[in-house]
Parts: C-alpha cells; sequence; structure tokens
C-alpha cells in the first residue's frame, strides 16, 4: 500500500492521480499498471474532465466483471484500430500461434456476443449483411488499448493483425481484377486502418518483406494503384479514415 | 495520390525513381505501371510527346507481360494524349481496343475510357451518345465510390446538358462536380476534360447570366448520383 500510495502521487500536483481506480481495481492491480504507466496515460491526471474519468472508470468496472476469456478477447480487439471483421478479431486473439485463427473463431464468436450484449462492442451498419463488421466506441477501445499494454500482450497481438493484413492483401491482390472488384474495394476500404496500422507495426520492427506485401496489393501490380484513386486519392478520407456507408444513395453536399 | 489531387509537379522525380527501382528489383509490372501514370502526369503537364513515350512503354511492357488491364489502360492514356492533339479518329480506335481489353477487368479499369468517348462524343456535338457514355460511367461510379472519377464523368455530362439546350441542368452538373471535388480532395486532372470544362462553364454563364447561373450551380451542390441519374433518363426518354 506505501508503494501504491507513492507511486499514486503527484508532487507536482500535489494530488493522487487514481480515487477513480481504487473503486474497480485491486491494490495489486492498480499497483502493476501505475508501475507501467498504463493507469495514469488514461485518466490519471485530474484535470481531465469529470465525465471522461467517470465514463473510463465505467468501461474499467465493465471489464472487471466479464469473464476471463471474455477479458482476454477484449484486450485484444484494443489493437485494432476501428472496425472489424470476425477474422480479424480472431487474428488478433490467435496472436502468434500459426494456425490459431482458424480454431479461435469459434471461441471468439461466442465472447464477441458476450462482449456485444455486454454493450462494450458494437456490431457496424455496413448495409451489407455478407460480412458483418464490430467496432468499439473509442473510449471503450481506448480502454481496450490500455489492457493490452497492461498484460505485455500488445506485440503478439500485433503479429496477429499484421498476419491478417498480409493474408488479406494476397487475396485482395487476386480479386481487385476481375468481376469482383467493386466487393474487394469496399473489403479493402473497411480493413483500411488497420492495414495502416500492421505496416506501421511491421516497419518499426523491420518486417519489411511482410510489409512490402501488404504495400505492394494498394499501390502496384494487380490492384493497378486503385486505392490513389479511388480512396486514398482522396485527402479528407485518409485523414479521417472514414467512408460513407454502403449504400445507393450517395449524397455530396456543397461545403458550408 | 498527388496527381489526383491535381499536383503534376512533384511526381516526375518520385516516379523517375520508381521506374529506377522497379528495374534494379526486376519488378516488370511496377515498372509498367509507373510509366503509365507518368503519362499522365506529363498530360497533366502538357507536355503532349513525353506522355506519348511513356505510354508507349508501359504498352509495351504490359504486352509483353500478357496483362490486360494495363494493356488497356496504356491504350487509353495514349488515346487520351491524341484526343488532346485533335487526332479524334485515332483516340477513338485506341478507346475501342482498350473497352475490349477492359471489359472483363473490372468497372474501375473502365471509367477514364468512358470519360475519354464522353469527351470525343461532346466534341462532335453528339449530346445523346456523351449523356448515354456518362450515365454508364456513373452506374459504375457509384458502385465503387470512385470520387476522382466522379469528378472528371459530371464534365461530359454538362457538355452533354449544354448541347441540348439545357443550360440549367449543366449548370447543376458543373455545380455537382465542384462540390464532390471540394469535398473529397480529388482535381480534375486530365487536360481534354478540363478544356471542355472551361468551354461549357463559359458558354452557360454566358447564356444563363450570372444570377441564374449562380442558382442553378449551387443547386447542384446538393445533388446526389441517383438524382443525376434520374436527370438524365428525363433526358434521354425526351430526346
Amino acid at each position: 500500500m506505501t508503494e501504491l500510495l507513492s507511486q499514486a502521487y503527484s508532487k507536482e500536483k500535489g494530488l493522487f492521480h487514481c480515487p477513480p481506480w481504487m473503486k474497480v481495481l485491486a491494490p495489486e492491480d492498480l499497483l502493476r499498471r501505475l508501475e507501467r504507466n498504463v493507469l495514469l496515460s488514461s485518466m490519471g491526471h485530474r484535470d481531465l474532465p469529470e465525465r471522461q474519468q467517470t465514463m473510463t472508470a465505467t468501461v474499467a468496472w465493465s471489464y472487471q466483471l466479464l469473464q476471463p476469456h471474455e477479458q482476454h478477447v477484449f484486450r485484444r480487439l484494443g489493437a485494432l484500430p476501428h472496425q472489424f471483421t470476425m477474422t480479424g478479431a480472431a487474428a488478433v486473439v490467435a496472436g502468434t500461434s500459426p494456425a490459431g485463427a482458424a480454431d479461435t473463431i469459434d471461441a471468439v464468436i461466442g465472447a464477441v456476443a458476450g462482449l456485444i450484449d455486454k454493450s462494450l462492442l458494437q456490431r457496424v451498419d455496413t448495409g451489407s449483411g455478407e460480412r458483418p463488421l464490430y467496432g468499439m466506441l473509442e473510449t471503450v477501445r481506448a480502454y481496450a488499448s490500455l489492457e493490452l499494454a497492461a498484460a505485455g500482450e500488445r506485440d503478439e497481438a500485433m503479429d496477429g493483425l499484421a498476419r491478417y493484413c498480409v493474408d488479406e492483401a494476397g487475396l485482395a491482390g487476386q480479386s481487385l481484377v476481375g468481376p469482383r472488384q467493386a466487393e474487394w474495394l469496399h473489403r479493402v476500404r473497411d480493413d483500411l486502418e488497420n492495414h495502416r496500422r500492421a505496416l506501421t507495426w511491421l516497419l518499426e520492427h523491420e518486417r519489411v518483406h511482410e510489409a512490402c506485401e501488404i504495400g505492394g496489393c494498394f499501390s502496384s501490380g494487380s490492384s493497378a494503384g486503385m486505392p490513389s484513386r479511388g480512396f486514398a486519392g482522396t485527402s479528407r478520407f485518409s485523414t479521417t479514415g472514414r467512408f460513407p456507408q454502403r449504400t445507393n444513395r450517395v449524397r455530396w453536399s456543397a461545403p458550408a | 495520390m498527388l496527381y489526383a489531387q491535381g499536383n503534376v509537379a512533384r511526381p516526375p522525380a518520385m516516379l523517375t525513381r520508381a521506374i529506377l527501382l522497379a528495374g534494379q528489383s526486376g519488378d516488370r509490372v511496377v515498372g509498367a505501371q509507373a510509366q503509365v501514370l507518368f503519362g499522365h502526369v506529363e498530360h497533366g503537364s502538357g507536355n503532349r510527346a513525353a506522355a506519348l513515350e511513356h505510354f508507349a512503354q508501359g504498352l509495351e511492357a504490359f504486352r509483353s507481360l500478357d496483362t490486360l488491364w494495363g494493356t488497356g489502360s496504356a491504350l487509353s492514356g495514349t488515346a487520351g494524349v491524341r484526343l488532346a492533339m485533335g487526332d479524334t479518329a485515332e483516340a477513338e480506335r485506341l478507346l475501342y481496343e482498350a473497352t475490349t481489353m477492359l471489359r472483363e477487368s473490372g468497372p474501375w479499369f473502365l471509367t477514364p475510357v468512358l470519360c475519354y468517348r464522353g469527351v470525343a462524343a461532346a466534341n462532335r456535338g453528339e449530346a445523346d451518345l456523351a449523356i448515354g457514355l456518362m450515365k454508364e460511367s456513373l452506374g459504375y461510379i457509384r458502385e465503387l465510390h470512385d470520387r476522382f472519377s466522379f469528378v472528371h464523368a459530371l464534365l461530359p455530362l454538362a457538355a452533354g446538358a449544354m448541347l441540348k439546350g439545357d443550360d440549367e441542368w449543366a449548370a447543376r452538373v458543373l455545380g455537382a462536380s465542384a462540390a464532390v471535388s471540394s469535398s473529397s480532395g480529388a482535381r480534375v486532372a486530365i487536360a481534354v476534360v478540363q478544356d471542355l470544362k472551361d468551354r461549357t462553364e463559359r458558354a452557360v454563364r454566358e447564356r444563363l447570366g450570372p444570377e441564374r447561373w449562380e442558382r442553378a450551380y449551387l443547386e447542384g451542390g446538393g445533388c446526389s448520383i441517383d438524382s443525376l441519374l434520374d436527370d438524365i433518363d428525363a433526358a434521354l426518354v425526351s430526346s
């Protein structure tokens, strides 16, 4: 407890960082997070808006109530920056296990259903039921990301994401030319933020060959540079990562 | 991406390096693709001879690789330069060949070809043909969400509307193109399309006068692809 108080006390501000967390975490867990600076980076500062502190503490409370396998899936999903497919979720849960993604998918489906029931995950409305997408509210995703770091599983999850993206890029390379072109353009767009994150991580870890396998799909070869004309070429969408819903009525309005 | 945003100043150095690296690594597809993109950039810069040279090199490489989408794209780019040079017959021959090659490659490859064919039709004064071709293109664009092609496809459509004497419709379509460009960052990068736009806008502005022009142009900013397609259907039925 002495160690905990010493870690939590800010000399600069003369305040303790973590009162809201004391309501939801055991002292050992709280100390571990403080030592890794996981807690402080999210909401430890008392100058954060009270509403935000309350929201994060609420997510933390929900997390503590999850079953261990649901907690595992939840924090692994924190590696995904945006919306994701069930296959993508299974890949980050499987991590570095070579054949893990396929074996894990049934277990992940169960956990995802549980997380949806507990409002920690949402099904994203894409207008297409063929390839359902899931996503987290940003506050929830940020908390999952912190839990991932606290568990020391970030690289394991990112390895799974990278493998998923390499596989998807290979399939896209074959399918972006031909009758299923539109379907695959949407599929690549849906995963764009995941590909970006995987590319960044691979380059940080000097895994250039895999990065080229992903990059090659988007900049050359059989995809013929489609993103440069189709979506990356439109700066607004490449910076926000948002794309219009798949719908037959696409409206563009003049700027105000 | 820079080219799609209308920047033709920076890409040449990058493309030169890309071609060099592709040659060193033996990646012939990337090298050929860089040649075709270089052709578009040179065309956008007004360097027609250089553009034709790059398209020719890309065409030769893609033919040797037996890559239909690449061969068709190189032919389409060459046709665009021929069109700009006033060699309409040769341009149309190349576009026909490109269409045949690209039919099975997917709609993304067909929209530039349709745009060039629309420009050629408008230049000949064939309003219904230009409008019909852009109807086909807008169908693909709706499917693909391809804003770059959307910005371009609306300009032969506006020319077609003007040729049919419906200047307010032409102004609305021009306004729609400008709104998409403004909201997406996609710019008109193809010289012959820009030229057609300038000619159409001048004529329509003059005939409508400032007030009617501005009203119709602003109204265009609220158009959807579906409303544009409805307008096309109505225009084609009435002709």
